[in-house]
């Protein structure tokens, strides 16, 4: 658990740096050899991955935070008053562990508290059309998504660190159509 | 809109199944059912409107459970061998029911 809060902060921190680090050789233009001219781009480059990533995860940050703001509201058994489980240690650690995993793009998922102790995570496009996964504290992920008419359900294995395919390709194909269907617009 | 965390079953072996208020689009009611019968100190967030036929139509069954009055379950939720197979398919049909309801955000104020 304080590994999990710790985490976002240190993150934020080592972005800041890096930007601090390249600044001078981007902002000072009047260099005029050939060299000087060279650096200073591959400074530009470096702030703007910087700042790139420093988005990335502090959208990612935001995403912790609220997940570890959940455990806190359900972290006790009975948070429900019908007898729901508490979330703990472990499934929070792996939620984070999943959003961490995340392909850069893909937009954060909404959380929600179970009554069996577990987080879910959904992609809602429409009312018609979401997908949603189930994190427990074990390394299976069950999942359900809904489009339309269609439906299907799935179970697909995290190991910590790589998002699972089958869930990466299931929450594009959701994300995707609604840009489809926005761009026809 | 509802996500299937809203209706998918307790799993305690004592319930097993959706807990929901034969009620309709009383709101009133609704907010005097709520303070009724609550045993948690939490606040009523948001409330989910749906039929007993979007229920039925994925094969689950809406059963009365008074008391209290206009108490109901859902029930006949898929128990399986495979916890993880099972809760996806739980997802599934719960997100069935919940692509067609509405939703009334009570924290929110909207109508």
């Amino acid at each position: 658990m304080q590994e999990t809060v710790s985490r976002p902060s240190n993150v934020i921190t080592f972005g800041r740096h890096t930007g601090e680090a390249v600044q001078p050789f981007s902002e000072f233009s009047t260099a005029v050899s050939l060299e000087a001219n060279i650096v200073r781009e591959v400074g530009s480059i470096l702030i703007q991955n910087a700042e790139t990533s420093h988005s990335l995860f502090g959208v990612k940050a935001s995403m912790i935070s609220e997940i570890l703001a959940l455990v806190d509201e359900c972290e006790e058994e009975n948070w429900d008053g019908e007898g729901a489980k508490a979330i703990d240690d472990r499934v929070a650690g792996r939620a984070v562990s999943l959003i961490r995993a995340l392909p850069a793009g893909v937009r954060m998922p909404e959380i929600a508290p179970e009554v069996d102790g577990r987080i879910s995570l959904d992609w809602i496009l429409t009312q018609h059309s979401f997908f949603s996964i189930s994190v427990g504290p074990s390394n299976r992920l069950p999942f359900a998504w809904v489009d339309g008419s269609e439906s299907g359900h799935g179970v697909a294995r995290f190991d910590g660190s790589k998002m699972p395919l089958r869930i990466c390709f299931g929450i594009q194909s959701i994300i995707n159509r609604g840009y489809t269907t926005l761009r026809a617009a | 809109m509802a996500k299937p965390a809203a209706l998918t079953p307790n799993p305690n072996p004592e319930h097993k199944n959706s807990s929901v208020f034969r009620i309709g689009d009383d709101r009133p009611r609704l907010l005097q059912t709520f303070r009724e019968t609550t045993t948690s100190d939490r606040s009523l967030k948001a409330v989910v409107f749906f039929s007993a036929a979007q229920v039925r139509a994925t094969g689950l069954e809406v059963e009365a459970s008074e008391p209290p009055p206009a108490h109901a379950n859902i029930e006949k939720w898929p128990w399986l061998d495979d916890p993880d197979v099972q809760k996806a398919r739980q997802m599934e049909l719960a997100g069935r029911i919940v692509s067609g309801a509405t939703v009334w955000r009570v924290d929110a104020g909207e109508s």
